[in-house]
């Protein structure tokens, strides 16, 4: 009898959070969370000069992200868990370069080596779309960074603007990658070119972020959903706080994994609803408006599985529950009106942690929720790939391409300027 | 061989669900008794005691129309206003008076009944008669909205079948909003 068979029957139960825990893994959270708490503590305090580079909140808060999507790579520990260490010592560096108004080049030599070794195909030869999205998405940004003067993150012109938009959104899409952990790196870079590009061209940032935004909760994506609302959001006018707030929800949501962790966008939501209020009415307002209330209603139909946390993933989940209760105290994202919601959040937040607490402790005053039918609207699809003999020629063709333009970029940095 | 560590699942079971889904109810429950937080974190809160996605469909459109007709989400300035202006249900046109009445409507058909339908009886009479209790004759017309809802609330799930009544409150949602826009 093996010891499958001789195992108990173990009784399903339905599972809202679940904790798993190593004492390797609680090293990695350790050194992650003082990485990340370091980045945070920069973006809460000010700009800080490191000789001639300036971090401004913004970038410090924009490498905290990158700080905590990089604690969800494998292992620091194991033998491929060398490049996580490097990844998360360098990578937060070049972001916050980049979103400091710094070089670009570092951030973008960094996107097209992640999106190279996210091209590789794996033993099953197989090439998911999002991986391909992540070295196109990789190209267009190379090439329209290449083609615009000065070497800092901006959108000189509508074309750049365009191409950046595009960009951001394949970046996001392979940021979503389930089967390619380093692929989520991607998501901060996309949505800082979103985020840049967007108010240049915002109507066609709110709707392929918006339409783009909803795909994604429908294949069950809340961080690259939350990501592509936030390029849709910073298209309305006074609509950067909110941009800000629902990016950091996307990284967040990234980081920490489980489709519950869409209700991190509350805060941008709420931020972006005073904004259209107190905006004029255009389309891009309207149409970003749609996009975040058609993910909060595909996502709400969609939510499945536990939360499923493992020491790595603790900064990430603690940061979450702060930008839950007091988003208002996060200056770096700009002006956005969120005292009221900071005093109600932190009230309600406190009366259910109070309930928590005391149906833990008398577990017979938890009355039973009257039963109701729960129907499921729409079925989630699987998910889409490349036949098996197209794989390895387009993951051939686009790493070609991606080594070319990265040669481009790096000579154009060294020797041109 | 099977091996777990001890209590390596939390918040598992029925048990679990039902806690966080009373741990909604009463922080929605708070927010909606003291016209504070924000609209749309109600109706979130709702959403997730009531744990159905038409159900939320139709309590995030009934937020988004109070949203458009008092031009704020934030609670204490939707019951401030009725303080001042009057009830949001008889002040103003008629199609901003319809705007309340149809969101009230939308979160009572919502409502889960039993317990877990008090705090949307309470958002309901907030949406309708809510004003800020600065006297007490506004306390008066507090309470009475409150308690007129979770009445509502309470009734209407005896009522009116849930696939029926979740259809319903989305339409009364979306008419809501559509009214609320154009008040």
């Amino acid at each position: 009898m093996s010891s499958r068979a001789a195992a108990p029957p173990v009784r399903a139960r339905r599972v809202l959070l679940a904790w798993e825990s190593t004492s390797r893994g609680v090293i990695a959270g350790t050194l992650i969370g003082a990485v990340a708490g370091a980045w945070l503590g920069l973006a809460l305090h000010g700009p800080v000069s490191v000789g001639h580079l300036v971090i401004t909140p913004l970038a410090a808060a924009a490498a905290c992200g990158t700080a905590l999507l990089a604690a969800t790579l494998p292992d620091l520990g194991r033998a491929d868990g060398q490049t996580s260490l490097l990844l998360l010592a360098g990578l937060p560096v070049t972001v916050a370069m980049a979103a400091g108004g710094g070089s670009l080049d570092p951030l973008l030599v960094a996107v097209a080596g992640i999106a190279v070794v996210g091209l590789w195909p794996g033993p099953d030869r197989w090439l998911p779309v999002a991986r391909l999205a992540g070295g196109a998405g990789a190209v267009v940004w190379l090439v329209a960074h290449t083609l615009q003067t000065g070497g800092r993150l901006h959108a000189g012109g509508r074309g750049t603007a365009a191409a950046m938009v595009v960009a951001a959104v394949l970046l996001i899409g392979a940021g979503s990658s389930g089967s390619h952990p380093s692929g989520r790196l991607l998501l901060v870079p996309g949505v800082l070119a979103g985020l840049t590009a967007a108010p240049v061209l915002p109507l066609l940032a709110a709707v392929v972020g918006g339409a783009a935004g909803v795909g994604a909760a429908a294949v069950r994506r809340p961080a690259a959903a939350l990501a592509l609302v936030a390029v849709a959001a910073a298209a309305v006018p006074t609509g950067l706080p909110a941009a800000h707030l629902l990016a950091a929800a996307a990284v967040l949501a990234g980081a920490v994994g489980a489709d519950v962790a869409v209700v991190l966008g509350v805060p941008g939501a709420v931020a972006l609803a005073t904004a259209v209020l107190g905006a004029p009415v255009t389309a891009a307002a309207l149409t970003a408006t749609a996009a975040v209330v058609g993910v909060a209603v595909v996502m709400a139909d969609r939510m499945r599985g536990p939360l499923r946390l493992d020491p790595p993933r603790v900064p990430a989940a603690a940061v979450g529950g702060w930008l839950l209760v007091a988003p208002g105290s996060w200056a770096w994202i700009g002006s956005a009106s969120l005292a009221t919601y900071d005093r109600g959040a932190a009230r309600a937040v406190a009366i259910a942690l109070a309930v928590l607490v005391v149906t833990e402790v008398w577990p017979d005053l938890a009355p039973h929720p009257p039963r109701r039918s729960a129907r499921v609207l729409l079925r989630p699809s699987a998910p889409v790939a490349l036949p098996p003999r197209f794989a390895v020629p387009a993951a051939g063709a686009a790493a070609v391409l991606i080594v070319a333009c990265t040669g481009w970029l790096l000579l154009s940095a060294i020797v041109l300027r | 061989m099977l091996v777990e560590p001890p209590r390596p699942k939390l918040l598992a079971g029925r048990t679990g669900s039902a806690r966080l889904r009373l741990a909604a109810v009463a922080a929605a429950l708070l927010l909606a008794a003291t016209s504070s937080g924000d609209v749309l974190v109600v109706a979130v809160l709702l959403g997730a005691a009531a744990g159905d996605g038409v159900g939320f469909v139709a309590l995030l459109l009934a937020a988004l129309a109070t949203l458009a007709r008092w031009g704020t989400s934030a609670l204490p300035a939707v019951a401030g206003g009725q303080a001042v202006l009057g009830a949001g249900g008889v002040y103003g046109t008629a199609a901003a008076a319809g705007s309340a009445w149809y969101a009230a409507a939308a979160v009572v058909l919502v409502s889960p009944g039993s317990w877990f339908g008090v705090p949307f009886g309470v958002t309901a009479g907030l949406l309708v008669a809510g004003p800020a209790a600065v006297s007490g004759r506004l306390g008066i017309v507090r309470a009475a909205g409150a308690v007129g809802g979770m009445a509502a609330a309470l009734l209407v799930p005896r009522l009116v079948p849930w696939r029926l009544a979740t259809r319903v409150a989305v339409a009364f949602g979306a008419l809501a909003l559509l009214l609320g826009v154009g008040s």
